[in-house]
């Protein structure tokens, strides 16, 4: 096997990665007028939270990090279970799921 | 060795991302989140916290993902609509988002020196469960109570059905039901 | 000076303004009777308060003869202090008998006069406010005071001017008087705001304006005489008729013919003259200030009487006639003669109501035509007022031993030590008057008449409420000049006498003689004074019975002097030189242009409007329009919105913090 010479892989990697990701994530918050999409464009910006957190425990060898992502994990759950639960009911509403359908935030 | 599979997850972990953002089809994105997930999980176990690493995989994209899913079922095909908002808008948005992302992972960034070794326990179960239940026992106790009000919410906005200006027609609906199933004569289909 | 303090004063003044706020109160509720006890009362009771100051002010001894009365202090703010204070020398003692004998007087004639108008009572509660703001100028002991009651009889002029104000050229009359006099009354306020100038920081906590504080300090107001001086003069000008501010006497006779009586013949227009015999002091101190006094009066009393010549209104007549013999009034104080020219203001109120009443009196009979070349021959139905108006006309013609003769004499002789061109003027205005008063007299009373059948039919002499005031100032235009027979005819001159120690002051700079008397250098003797008397009374007897010869044999020579040199002499003095139209088109015009077009159109409706009004408005929606598309209530722009804000942030930071 050939010895591949990359660059080592430090806490910067990890990061830059992570900012990567939480973009792609807004982007998709932003970007995608489908109500699920957008959920899952946050579930992935969460994680992306996760990778940095558990990053930067690795790099102080702390665990506070690994603490603090178990949180996330939950909190992400519940999010996710009651909002799901509220997209429900908006479909019964409107029967669409396309946010900007729901303009009652306007003036 | 290590960095061979970072790159490697990473790559695929900001492809599966990408797609997910950018597919019509809701149940699509869905299974492209799900191996986004996988990847970063894969990522997680390369950083030793094994045990964040297989929740991950148990939680969100075992759970949360397949919670995901019967929702999209449920709620049926989305039909694509035009998008509204010009084109200016559109690209402006676009650059300041990547823009954020780009001052963010430049301030990051920076620091590109290895890890340094960890010790063989680190990331274990025990290690982490150790602080979880002595110095934040309090918030791993209210994320109990979170889960439970959680519940208690989404059971209670799933049922609304039975009560509300709904109700009245799901009243009648189950009343035209009993009576169909009491006796068919007098009732029409 | 010593001072004596009485209370008394402030009655003669508060007596007539009871009287207005009165009758001006309780109008129609008032039965007639008590209409006129009010009115005339409070004046007949002014007048005679300000007889026993005069009685009281006789008993003091010569220096100090000065009565005093301060009701409250009225403005002590900072350097600037003003009292309201009544102070009463011999000059003012004249003025206030004055200003209520003459008064009482049109106030009984006109209950005759006014009988029946329906604004009866609103008449006389102005006649008694106009008394009123008269006595507080003349009363007055400091000049703010004195520009008070000025204001109030500019006010009174107003009101009363329009009265008839359903017609509306009398209330377009009476704009223009209270119009053309603010204009004056302008450089009246720049000129008492030099001296307050120059004196303020000096005098202590005394009262800044009042005369006495001002002729202590003549050392400080020298370098400002020239420029107070003109100034107040220009104010003058305005309320007494002079050039270049005169237009508006003779549209005032739109008024009632007493009140062009009591206020465009006896008071008000002689306030301005009172004012410049009170300021003596400070013009004493400008040798220009002077000068340009007197060569505006005689100025004035030349272009007036020519004007005179041409009138055929009766009222127009005597109002030119008013305006030239105020020219007089301040040719007299411009030679530094004050005194003289107060004891013309004193016969010329006599004689020149009385021409007014008179008129008045043939109006009435005529049931309210004007115009001359409709009478004639009425002496026969009317014969107190034409008698009563001869005396008059001999008076104003300076006939001895009428009083116009006594005062005209003692002004041209004074004019002639001082400059002997404006003698010249002065005597020929003379020869005008005589002149144009025997035409007047003439075209009204004597010849056939011209009289229209219709109106013939009710001519009638005026009740005895109108003849009486006409008879006792008949007696006044008689022997009102006696009070100065000269000293070189035999008498005492008594009211030079009286007079001369508020004048004390007034010489510095005078080119003439000292109130009838030498100054050193000027060669002084009785023949001069017996010669100029002879040759003026001798001109003005030829001129007045030229004047009644030509008026009354049916001479041919007022029409071939109307058509010399095609008419256009007679046309230019008939259309009064068209001062009103040059002064229509060089000022009233451009400032009508500049209100409307570029103030209204432009500054109002535009910028002001339109730009800073509306357009702030404007601005602030259509801004608010801008802002509202940020809450468009969609998800995803709240979330961009807070990327972008987090972008910022996030940027400020860098760049604050150097870099992570």
């Amino acid at each position: 096997m050939p010895e591949l010479s990359l660059p080592t892989v430090g806490l910067g990697h990890y990061l830059s990665l992570s900012a990567a990701l939480f973009t792609i994530g807004m982007l998709g918050v932003v970007f995608r007028r489908n109500a699920l999409i957008m959920f899952m464009s946050i579930e992935l910006m969460l994680t992306a939270v996760n990778l940095s957190f558990l990053a930067f425990s690795r790099a102080r060898l702390d665990h506070t990090g690994h603490v603090f992502v178990l949180f996330v994990l939950a909190v992400a759950a519940a999010e996710a279970a009651v909002g799901l639960a509220i997209l429900v009911e908006l479909f019964r509403k409107r029967d669409s799921v396309d946010v900007d359908d729901f303009r009652e935030l306007m003036e | 060795m290590e960095a061979l599979f970072f790159y490697l997850f990473a790559t695929l972990a900001v492809l599966a991302a990408l797609l997910t953002v950018t597919r019509r089809d809701a149940v699509t994105s869905a299974f492209w989140l799900i191996s986004c997930f996988l990847c970063v999980a894969a990522l997680f176990a390369l950083l030793n916290a094994h045990f964040i690493a297989i929740l991950q995989i148990l939680l969100y994209a075992g759970a949360i993902m397949v919670l995901f899913l019967f929702v999209i079922m449920f709620l049926g095909k989305d039909k694509p609509k035009q998008g509204g908002g010009s084109r200016a808008m559109l690209a402006v948005g676009f650059l300041v988002i990547l823009g954020l992302g780009a001052t963010l992972a430049r301030l990051l960034g920076k620091e590109t020196a290895a890890f340094e070794a960890a010790p063989a326990s680190f990331g274990a179960i025990e290690r982490v469960s150790e602080l979880l239940l002595s110095r934040y026992l309090f918030a791993f106790e209210m994320t109990g109570l979170l889960l439970t009000v959680a519940v208690i919410g989404a059971v209670h906005l799933a049922r609304r059905e039975a009560h509300g200006s709904r109700g009245a027609k799901a009243r009648a609906d189950a009343e035209l039901t009993r009576l169909k199933a009491r006796g068919g004569e007098g009732v029409d289909a | 000076m010593h001072e004596t303090t009485v209370t008394y004063l402030r009655w003669i003044a508060l007596l007539p303004l009871l009287g207005a706020m009165i009758n001006g109160l309780f109008n129609r509720r008032l039965p007639k009777f008590a209409t006129d006890t009010v009115a005339v009362g409070s004046v007949v009771g002014a007048f005679a308060l300000s007889l026993k100051a005069f009685l009281d002010l006789r008993a003091l001894p010569v220096a100090e003869r000065y009565l005093h009365d301060t009701l409250f202090a009225w403005m002590p703010i900072g350097d600037l202090r003003v009292d309201v204070a009544f102070g009463v020398d011999p000059l003012t003692v004249c003025m206030i008998l004055l200003v209520t004998g003459v008064g009482a007087l049109i106030h009984i004639y006109s209950t005759g006069y006014m009988k029946g108008d329906g604004g009866y009572q609103r008449y006389f509660a102005y006649l008694n406010l106009f008394i009123f703001a008269m006595l507080l100028l003349v009363l007055g002991d400091n000049l703010l005071l004195l520009f008070v009651g000025w204001e109030g009889v500019g006010l009174c002029s107003y009101l009363l001017i329009g009265f008839w104000f359903h017609d509306i050229n009398n209330s377009i009359a009476g704009k223009k008087a209270f119009v053309v006099n603010r204009i004056g009354d302008f450089g009246f306020l720049l000129g008492m705001l030099v001296i307050v100038k120059a004196l303020s920081g000096h005098v202590g906590d005394a009262s800044v304006l009042s005369f006495r504080v001002m002729a202590e300090h003549t050392e400080l107001l020298g370098p400002v005489a020239t420029l107070a001086g003109l100034l107040l003069f220009l104010g003058a000008t305005g309320k007494s008729a002079q050039i270049p501010l005169f237009v508006w006497l003779p549209d005032a006779m739109a008024g009632p013919t007493p009140v062009s009586a009591l206020i465009h013949a006896a008071t008000m227009v002689t306030a301005g003259v009172y004012m410049v015999a009170r300021m003596n002091f400070l013009y004493a101190l400008s040798e220009t200030a002077l000068l340009v006094i007197a060569v505006v009066g005689a100025a004035t009393a030349l272009v007036a009487a020519t004007i005179a010549l041409t009138q055929t209104d009766i009222k127009k007549v005597l109002a030119y006639s008013t305006v030239s013999q105020l020219g007089y009034m301040f040719l007299a104080c411009g030679v530094g003669a004050y005194g003289v020219g107060i004891f013309h203001v004193l016969t010329h109120a006599f004689f020149k109501a009385l021409l007014f009443l008179g008129a008045g009196s043939v109006i009435h009979a005529m049931h309210h035509e004007q115009n001359m070349l409709k009478m004639g021959a009425l002496r026969t139905a009317l014969p107190w007022t034409f008698r009563t108006m001869f005396v008059a006309t001999l008076a104003i013609a300076g006939i001895f031993p009428f009083a116009g003769f006594f005062s005209k004499d003692e002004i041209l002789y004074n004019v002639f030590l001082g400059n002997v061109a404006l003698w010249c003027v002065g005597f020929g205005v003379a020869l005008l008057t005589a002149f144009y008063m025997a035409r007047l007299i003439a075209l009204t009373f004597l010849g056939s008449s011209r009289v229209e059948a219709e109106t013939a039919k009710h001519l009638h002499e005026s009740p005895m409420s109108m003849v009486a005031p006409l008879l006792v100032l008949a007696v006044l235009s008689l022997a009102g000049g006696w009070i100065g027979w000269p000293e070189f005819m035999g008498g005492s001159n008594m009211l030079h006498h009286w007079l001369a120690p508020v004048f004390a002051g007034g010489h510095a700079a005078a080119h003439g003689a000292d109130v009838g008397h030498a100054v050193e250098g000027v060669q002084h003797s009785s023949a001069k004074e017996w010669l100029l008397a002879g040759v003026s009374f001798v001109g003005a007897l030829l001129a007045l019975l030229f004047g009644l010869r030509v008026y009354t044999s049916g001479s041919s020579l007022p029409v071939s002097a109307g058509k010399f040199a095609r008419g256009v002499p007679y046309r230019l003095l008939h259309r009064k030189y068209f001062v009103d139209e040059i002064y229509d088109a060089l000022i009233v015009r451009p400032i009508h242009f500049l209100s409307d077009t570029v103030l209204w159109r432009v500054v109002d409706a535009f910028l002001i409007d339109g730009i800073l009004v509306n357009g702030s408005g404007r601005f602030l929606s259509q801004t608010g329009h801008l802002f509202r598309t940020l809450q468009n209530g969609l998800l995803r722009w709240y979330v961009f919105s807070f990327s972008a804000g987090v972008l910022l942030v996030v940027v400020y930071l860098i760049r604050r913090g150097g870099a992570s």
